[in-house]
């Protein structure tokens, strides 16, 4: 009689499992929808990269149009990287393949297939090599020089990757996974784990690392709402910035236990704190932690001379201006846009011997396109949009914007929803086993 | 229980014998597997800081609910809790966790360690289980270089080549032992399962941070006699006169591990 009631119960028990456990895919079409967008900088000239859906377009900013490129990537690019030097720039993509370019013609040096889809590329100067993320968790490393060589492999997540940097000195190597964390290696000895970066409680999506003051550091957003600030040198959490603070629950209160979401409706009879039930893994795990309604952090991009980090949200046609200053974030500024935004990239441009700072935002509802702003520092941070269509004639630079922002609606297989088509969304979703109990139930269930 | 068992792949036989105060083991069934690599259908803490260690230790911590000094031996995958006990018997100056995977399994560990504690006022204070998954989330537990010994005793051996990846000793999962390991601490490998002592002890040795203890030594450690007849899966071993296999090694710190490769 017993035994056939601990059989009913241990069923229950593992259908709530199974309904907390779809909410970790939380985050993930934030993931999809990300796309490249960056300006690399050459020894005289800067140009415009953007990964679209099946290639890669380059405008150059001192003449003001597109570049003619070699056939080379096939689906989506998902990283850039250019040399200190300013020589070469590698780039990796969702088709498999790594890409060496000269710079500044663009011109393709060297190409190379990986086992696995690219996530991240960095380049490690001193030993001449690239270094690149795979999606399926493991990093690798091959000579620039001889891309044909067997990869080395230097470390690897139990979880997939979704970004890499490496630090401003060369000697920390940043991978940012599924699992919510953000490791810090040791380079080139990664097998060596300086730190983890604790406190995302939803999946990483996107990492930056600067130097500001002389201290390395790193910022990270997340599925569940956040960009952090942590110190590169231990892992630390310098500040947390909550896109949506009615949602947040406690922080910083230690050893006080949050209103618990009921896990389980009913403690199983035996003991309500057997060590493997729900309620005895949340006591022992303190705070409670997923908050699956939170919006998503898509992208972040970096302005080293104005310490100003912008970053996009899932679901929010508004980029946030964060400025950064040492231990702290602070917002400064929502800047509104038309579409959908799936790209960020804030950074100075060369003008006529000074710098200026311009903000570029992809965005997406139908076809891609677009969003170019002026943006001044200082303590109200000034944000002019440009628009693209009428200034075409002011400066080359915005001409090159406005090119590329044409070329990007117009080719024909850009077109297409905001909803990461390419496969690498399916990735990052979580298989679901068919022989698993109570899985029609499951499908197709919306939140 | 008729609808509940399954009869294939490692199942653990069900002895309904009346061990440690009433606690019988046939409730507490469950698969032999679980798979490691799925995303944890349980809660786990953000980071070291936020784990409430007074749930698990609750003498210890005391009125303040502080642990006096952090976990120091750790059994991954400690099954029915066989090794665990013995460690707190024969180090009980020492804080001994043990990590299972399995929810029904790990509820069996800790109404046995509570059964102990029950009985034997003042001891078995010193050790206790949790449930999580130690391949992904032993960062959120233990900071770093904390721990002073692991333990993997019969790992599951996953067989199939495609599934080689689940198991517990392999090139990633390695350097995260490495880091809650300080250095010179020791790591613990026993199966009874010669091609997964071959490659624990393959990819063990192709780490840069741990070196194998040499033979002498390895007879030497007060763990050796322990890790190899304590828990149950080892006593099932000994019944079935299966043969054991087993390595330690020790964590070695990033500078050795430098000069021993240059030296190569």
């Amino acid at each position: 009689m017993s035994d056939s009631q601990d059989a009913a119960k241990s069923k229950e028990g593992s259908k709530d499992e199974q309904s907390s456990w779809q909410d970790n895919c939380h985050g993930v079409s934030a993931l999809a929808i990300k796309r490249l967008i960056k300006f690399a900088h050459c020894k005289d000239k800067t140009l415009l990269i953007y990964g679209g859906l099946k290639t890669m377009l380059v405008a150059d900013c001192s003449t003001g149009s597109l570049m003619e490129l070699e056939q080379s990537h096939t689906e989506r690019v998902t990283s850039v990287t250019v040399g200190k030097d300013k020589e070469v720039m590698v780039s990796g993509g969702n088709d498999k393949r790594l890409v060496v370019w000269q710079l500044p013609e663009m011109k393709v040096a060297s190409k190379t297939v990986t086992d696995k889809k690219v996530v991240s590329v960095v380049l490690d100067e001193e030993r001449r090599r690239v270094v690149f993320a795979e999606i399926a968790g493991e990093v690798f490393q091959k000579p620039i020089d001889d891309l044909d060589s067997k990869a080395e492999h230097l470390l690897g997540h139990i979880s997939s990757l979704t970004d890499m940097r490496i630090s401003p000195s060369g000697s920390r190597l940043l991978t940012s996974d599924r699992d919510e964390k953000v490791r810090i290696s040791n380079f080139p000895h990664a097998f060596e784990i300086e730190a983890f970066c604790l406190g995302h409680t939803e999946l990483v999506t996107c990492i930056e690392t600067f130097t500001l003051a002389e201290e390395e550091l790193l910022l990270s957003g997340g599925a569940d709402g956040s960009v952090r600030l942590w110190s590169v040198k231990d892992g630390s959490l310098l500040d947390t910035y909550m896109i949506d603070p009615a949602g947040e629950e406690e922080e910083g209160e230690d050893g006080q236990q949050a209103d618990s979401q009921p896990l389980a409706e009913e403690p199983k009879t035996w003991d309500r704190f057997a060590a493997g039930t729900a309620q005895a893994t949340a006591a022992v795990s303190g705070r409670m932690r997923r908050r699956t309604n939170s919006p998503a952090v898509v992208a972040l991009a970096y302005c080293p001379r104005l310490s100003l980090a912008a970053c996009i949200i899932e679901n929010q046609r508004e980029v946030l201006l964060l400025q950064v200053s040492g231990k702290e974030l602070k917002e400064l500024n929502r800047v509104e846009v038309d579409q959908m935004p799936v790209g960020i990239e804030i950074d100075d441009v060369e003008h006529e011997g000074k710098a200026e700072c311009f903000m570029l935002v992809a965005v997406l509802d139908d076809r891609p396109k677009l969003e170019a702003f002026r943006v001044e520092g200082g303590k109200e941070c000034v944000v002019k949009k440009i628009d693209l269509k009428s200034s075409k004639e002011e400066s080359k630079i915005i001409s090159a914007f406005a090119c590329l922002s044409e070329e990007m609606s117009t080719r024909q297989e850009e077109s297409h929803k905001a909803s990461g088509q390419d496969g690498s969304g399916q990735y990052f979703q979580k298989r679901r086993r068919h022989t698993e109990p109570g899985f029609k139930q499951y499908q197709g269930k919306a939140d | 229980m008729s609808g509940y068992h399954a009869n294939s792949g490692r199942h653990f036989t069900v002895e309904v014998e009346d061990d440690t105060g009433g606690v019988k083991k046939r409730k507490f069934r469950s698969r032999a597997h679980a798979n490691p690599l799925a995303d944890p259908q349980f809660e786990y803490p953000v980071s070291p800081d936020c784990v409430d260690w007074s749930v698990l230790y609750p003498e210890l911590c005391g009125e303040a609910k502080t642990m006096p000094r952090p976990v120091e031996y750790a059994d991954i995958g400690c099954g029915f809790g066989g090794l665990l006990v013995k460690l707190g018997e024969r180090f009980p100056d020492k804080i001994s966790i043990g990590v299972e995977i399995r929810e029904k399994v790990a509820s069996y560990v800790d109404q046995r360690i509570k059964a102990l504690r029950n009985e034997n006022k003042g001891r078995f204070q010193n050790i206790s289980v949790v449930r999580t998954n130690a391949m992904k989330c032993i960062a959120n537990f233990f900071v770093k270089g904390s721990l002073e010994k692991l333990f993997f005793c019969f790992a599951d051996p996953h067989f199939k080549t495609k599934n080689h990846r689940r198991r517990i000793i392999n090139r990633n999962s390695i350097s995260e032992f490495a880091y809650v390991l300080k250095e010179g601490g020791f790591l613990y490998v026993v199966t009874d399962v010669k091609e997964l002592h071959d490659w624990q002890v393959e990819h063990l040795n192709a780490h840069p941070l741990f070196e194998k203890l040499d033979d002498d030594a390895e007879k030497a450690d007060p763990c050796w006699d322990l890790m190899f007849n304590s828990s149950e899966e080892a006593n099932k071993v000994e019944r079935n006169e299966g043969s054991k296999f087993g390595a330690i090694y020790r964590r070695i710190s990033l500078a050795e591990a430098v000069a021993r490769r240059e030296k190569k």
